[in-house]
């Protein structure tokens, strides 16, 4: 881990905006001045609410938006000034898996017509081979047997085993780092801990780093090397152990508004608060049934 | 819970040749779609063997002039003593070749414009949305009438003015679609996996931009078959071509005197028109309730 | 409050339910048997993954589904001794706006019309009574939803604001018809987290002034276990477990509940290390 893959340098992203029942128009910045080093075999975690900018930079970083100003390097590179080789390897080791799998793979055809044409295009193997070598990525991802698999339309397919796909499909490229917007919000708990599995399983075998773009700091915390937080397009907070150590308000915000999962927790303090003695401490309360 | 998915894929679907054909009985089911499909399959036979069915040839002289519907003129005959059933069979091929023709050739000359406008946007966009509108306001008729006053009438010419003015409406129809499909997921997954901007318009976002337009070009054919009739009424068709606005035009004059050179005409002009139509709504059918069994699942 | 109901009949009373829905061609059994009572003044919760039922549920026994859609229906519902399956419908609208039930919903942008005003939407719930009365009421309603300047906010259009706004006017429409059981289904699940904390917490605060019942359908556990308390959990349109929601996330007894409530707390020992959430 030597130089970073990718950096971000004073990078902002200017939208014209409509301000409601008026003629005029708002200059909004969704990412605002932003600084950022994504590192080889690393994953970074960039959370924030909804207006942080947190997709808006995650598009950046994968060119599918231009910034305003600032500019964003890869291996030392503007993407700007990348060459055709440069660019092709760019496209090779920076991938993305999105938010909502059944809108990321194309609805209208099956699932190895989809992986073939980026296996095609990158040449990935020969047309012989092209069947065996899908099949062999779709194992990995643990969709056995995938020759039930392939045949199939994204809409047959669970958004579980989906998410599974957009990740084959991405790593088919072998990529070094793989930009993660919301991937897990779409699915089912059980599902979101399959999938953060494998993902941990990719970065611990094969040494992938991910972006992981999340609301979801739970999940966020259980597999992130770096936490960047988000707020209206800046990095307020960013660094490895910033959830056991929040030192912005921000994060403190973010950290005191999860949820609690332990009724039990949250009996006794809102008994505490209404100064009324729990009742529910020890026994249940009278006429209680299942 | 370890390991893959837990829930089996259910069984493969066909390929689109086979869905085609699916769609294709679904159609058949609707009402209104068998309805259509009875009427087209009609005319499409009688264009195909005019020359069987008719009586007379297209050209031929039958007895009298303005004869009435008798046993040997089903419908009559023209101021020139022509068989208007005969006619009307050979009219048919025309109606048909002008209608799908200018139908498909709205859809491929709209369908470029408003890709480009629709998946490139900014300038491109610009640029060919003005075209668009410029020929929306293009006064058709006005034009055909020039030319034809200029260099006379022919199939082709018809064909070119019935395609201008329709296909304005399929280009916005496509252009509306590009724009809302470009902004998908599986197209930013296929910039990010470097695919070429040709596929990514072609290969992948058509296959999903397709299916209203379907329906629009079934509607585009019946609008072109009116419009081929209104203007051979006014007398621009090419007078060595039958169709039927041109038994129309003819028979202008001699509408309170011999009423079957104007109704038999008007009559099959309808019928196509309501066929082609009721046929989109059998399209219609089948792309709404697809969309919804593929992309909506049961949230609960 | 989790006190039983006073005259011992529960308000709300669910015995073998079974909605089997048309989807495509086929037909699938979204709720297969489900029994489910809420006692007057009592907050439940419904939690399972999606496919498991409980939106359909809720939606059924409110007789909110689409007849297109709904292939049978069986089952009793009670709702303070009236069976809702055998009501007439001006009975069920009666009870729709006085005094009944209401239901909100995930998405506030796609409930409210975006053509009026909020203020309207909510005088409009109310119905009938002259327009001074009603302004004041709407008034209340907004503040009793949580709403800063009431009297402001309620000229405003849906667009013009917040997730959480909306949510609260969604919540203000709801409580118009003093309704003694409030369903919400995902009611905070499209909100940034520090919003949602805020609702849930306006939830709680009517489910005690009011001693309004409530019933939350959610896939999100925490939601639950703040605000409910007993729980059900469900699994393809079956209930798998049931009871006093402390119980079941403690001593979870079917397999499944039991692994949802580990997913759920994974990260508590995390959470607990941070800065816990007592003293607002």
């Amino acid at each position: 881990m030597s130089e970073p893959i990718l950096q971000i340098r004073g990078v902002t992203r200017r939208y014209l905006s409509h301000i409601p029942s008026s003629w005029r128009r708002r200059v909004v910045n969704a990412v605002d001045g932003v600084d950022l080093n994504v590192n080889e075999g690393e994953t970074l975690a960039i959370v924030g609410e909804s207006g942080s900018g947190k997709s808006t930079l995650a598009r950046l970083m994968l060119r599918l938006e231009q910034p305003s100003d600032g500019v964003v390097l890869y291996r030392g590179v503007p993407l700007t000034d990348l060459n055709r080789k440069q660019w092709r390897a760019y496209r090779r080791d920076i991938q993305a898996i999105f938010q909502d799998p059944s809108s990321s793979l194309n609805p209208r055809m099956r699932v190895e017509q989809s992986l073939a044409h980026v296996a095609r295009r990158h040449e990935l193997a020969e047309p012989a081979q092209l069947r065996a070598f899908l099949a062999h990525h779709l194992a990995s991802v643990g969709l056995d047997p995938p020759e039930q698999y392939l045949p199939r339309y994204p809409h047959q397919l669970s958004g579980g085993q989906q998410q599974r796909i957009a990740i084959a499909r991405a790593m088919m490229l072998e990529p070094r780092v793989i930009v993660a917007d919301e991937p897990l919000s779409s699915l089912d708990i059980s599902i979101q801990a399959q999938v953060l599995d494998l993902m941990r399983e990719l970065t611990s075998r094969r040494s992938i780093g991910f972006v992981l773009i999340s609301h979801d700091l739970n999940a966020v915390q259980s597999i992130a090397d770096r936490i960047a937080v988000m707020q209206r397009g800046r990095i307020v907070e960013i660094g490895r152990d910033i959830f056991d150590a929040p030192a912005h308000p921000y994060t403190q915000l973010l950290l005191q508004a999860r949820l609690s999962t332990n009724p039990r927790e949250v009996r006794t303090h809102l008994a505490n608060l209404s100064g009324v003695q729990a009742s529910s401490q020890t026994s249940e309360p009278p006429g209680f049934q299942v | 819970m370890s390991g893959a998915a837990a829930i089996e894929p259910p069984a493969a679907e066909p390929g689109p040749l086979a869905r085609a054909w699916r769609s294709f009985r679904t159609i058949a089911r609707t009402r209104h779609g068998a309805a259509g499909c009875a009427i087209l399959l009609v005319l499409a036979l009688v264009a195909a063997f005019a020359p069987l069915i008719a009586p007379y040839g297209p050209l031929q002289q039958a007895r009298a002039s303005l004869a009435a519907p008798s046993l040997e003129n089903l419908f009559g005959t023209d101021n020139t003593g022509r068989d208007i059933f005969s006619l009307l069979i050979y009219g048919t091929r025309t109606s048909l070749a002008i209608g799908l023709g200018a139908a498909f050739g709205a859809l491929i000359v709209g369908g470029a414009v408003g890709m480009l406008a629709g998946y490139f946007r900014g300038v491109v966009e610009s640029i060919l949305m003005r075209v668009v509108e410029l020929f929306q306001t293009l006064p058709v008729i006005v034009l055909v009438l020039f030319t034809v006053a200029l260099f006379g009438s022919s199939f082709w010419l018809l064909l070119v003015a019935v395609i201008l003015a329709i296909w304005p409406l399929q280009a916005r129809l496509v252009y509306g679609q590009y724009i809302k499909l470009r902004g998908m997921d599986f197209v930013a997954a296929a910039k990010v996996a470097d695919l070429s901007t040709a596929h990514i318009m072609l290969r992948e976002i058509l296959p999903s931009a397709i299916q209203p337009v379907i329906v629009q070009v079934a509607l585009d054919a019946s609008v072109a078959i009116l419009i081929e009739a209104g203007l051979g009424f006014l007398g621009l068709s090419d007078p060595n071509m039958v169709s039927w606005g041109q038994i129309l035009h003819v028979a202008q004059d001699y509408m309170t005197v011999a009423w079957w050179t104007s109704l038999f005409p008007g009559a099959a002009i309808c019928l196509a028109v309501v066929g082609l139509n009721l046929f989109a709504d059998g399209l219609n059918e089948v792309v709404d309730p697809r969309m919804r069994g593929q992309l909506a699942g049961l949230q609960s | 409050m989790s006190a039983a109901s006073v005259d011992g009949d529960p308000l709300l009373s669910v015995r073998n339910f079974k909605v089997h829905l048309r989807v495509g061609g086929a037909v699938v059994r979204a709720v297969d048997g489900v029994d489910l009572s809420v006692d007057q003044g009592e907050s439940i919760g419904i939690v399972g993954e999606s496919g498991s039922g409980k939106s359909t549920l809720a939606r059924a026994v409110l007789k909110l589904l689409p007849n297109v859609e709904l292939a049978d229906c069986q089952g009793e519902v009670n709702f303070r001794g009236l069976d809702l399956a055998r009501i007439s419908d001006p009975a069920l609208r009666d009870l729709r706006r006085h005094h009944g039930f209401s239901m909100i919903f995930q998405d506030p942008l796609g409930y409210l019309n975006p053509t009026k005003r909020v203020g309207t939407q909510v005088a409009e719930a109310i119905g009938g009574k002259s327009a001074a009365s009603i302004g004041e009421r709407v008034q209340q309603l907004l503040a009793e939803a949580g709403l800063p300047s009431p009297l402001q906010l309620a000229r405003r259009f849906p667009h013009e604001l917040s997730g959480g706004m909306r949510q609260r006017v969604m919540i203000a429409i709801a409580l118009a018809s003093e309704p003694a059981l409030l369903f919400a289904d995902e009611p905070t699940t499209a909100l940034d987290a520090t919003v949602q904390l805020q609702v849930l917490e306006t939830l709680r605060r009517l489910h005690r002034d009011r001693k309004m019942a409530m019933a939350i359908i959610s896939h999100d556990l925490g939601v639950v276990a703040e605000l409910c308390d007993r729980v059900y959990v469900m699994r393809d349109g079956k209930v798998l477990e049931s009871g006093d929601t402390v119980e079941v996330f403690e001593n979870p007894k079917h397999p499944y509940a039991a692994q949802l409530i580990e997913l759920s707390t994974r990260h508590r020992r995390h959470a607990a290390a941070v800065g816990s959430k007592a003293a607002p």
